[in-house]
């Protein structure tokens, strides 16, 4: 990776990179970013002011620790998680389920890294596509009620 | 009659916790909902499963 991302630079410059990146975000989009790790105690400062989150842990239990505290320490929080996406499968697997009143779950809810079966684009990027069409349907409902 | 992911069985009176496992749950694994309340992980041992209890077992899996 190290050596692939040196190449880059010899190809082009990091403020054009970040130039590239902040590209593909609208204008009037705020982002944030955080480096910090997700623990049970402080989760609901760093969770608890947004209204949807969406998960993306690739460990299952701590898939279910965050999801189960952002539903027990965030009461105004809706959780959209991604579970099950690995492999290459039939993709017409990966489905949106309102699980509780505020979880949402994309995925397949079986296929596991640790069968032996590695994350692969096509799976992934379908869950993430539902997770982030889920977000979507939220904010318009929100928006016109 | 208790309702386990929308399925009718009868196993009031058992524990929660053992029922899990028995299952072939893993407790770190697992989000339960019982009667539409979260029960912490590490109080799904204090938990007997009553009748007419309403419980949602979310099982997760690596990837993400």
């Amino acid at each position: 990776m190290k050596e692939m991302q040196k190449k880059m630079q010899e190809l082009i410059s990091k403020e054009e990179l970040d130039r590239a990146f902040d590209a593909r975000f609208p204008k009037n989009m705020q982002r944030k970013l955080r480096s910090a790790k997700v623990a049970i105690a402080g989760l609901g400062g760093l969770f608890c002011e947004y209204p949807i989150v969406c998960e993306a842990f690739d460990r299952p239990d701590q898939k279910a620790m965050l999801v189960r505290e952002l539903l027990t320490q965030c009461p105004k929080t809706t959780v959209i998680s991604g579970n099950g996406m690995a492999g290459y499968a039939d993709i017409n697997e990966i489905k949106t389920c309102q699980m509780m009143q505020r979880l949402y779950v994309c995925g397949d809810q079986s296929t596991d890294v640790g069968d032996g079966i590695g994350l692969i684009a096509p799976r992934v990027s379908a869950c993430a596509a539902h997770q982030a069409n889920k977000v979507l349907q939220l904010v318009m409902q929100a928006q016109y009620e | 009659m208790v309702k386990i992911n929308g399925e009718a069985k009868e196993i009031a009176g058992k524990n929660l916790l053992e029922y899990l496992k028995e299952t072939g749950f893993k407790p770190e694994w697992v989000v339960v909902e019982r009667n539409l309340e979260i029960i912490p992980k590490e109080l799904l041992g204090d938990v007997t499963i009553e009748d007419e209890d309403e419980i949602e077992v979310l099982r997760f899996v690596g990837g993400g």
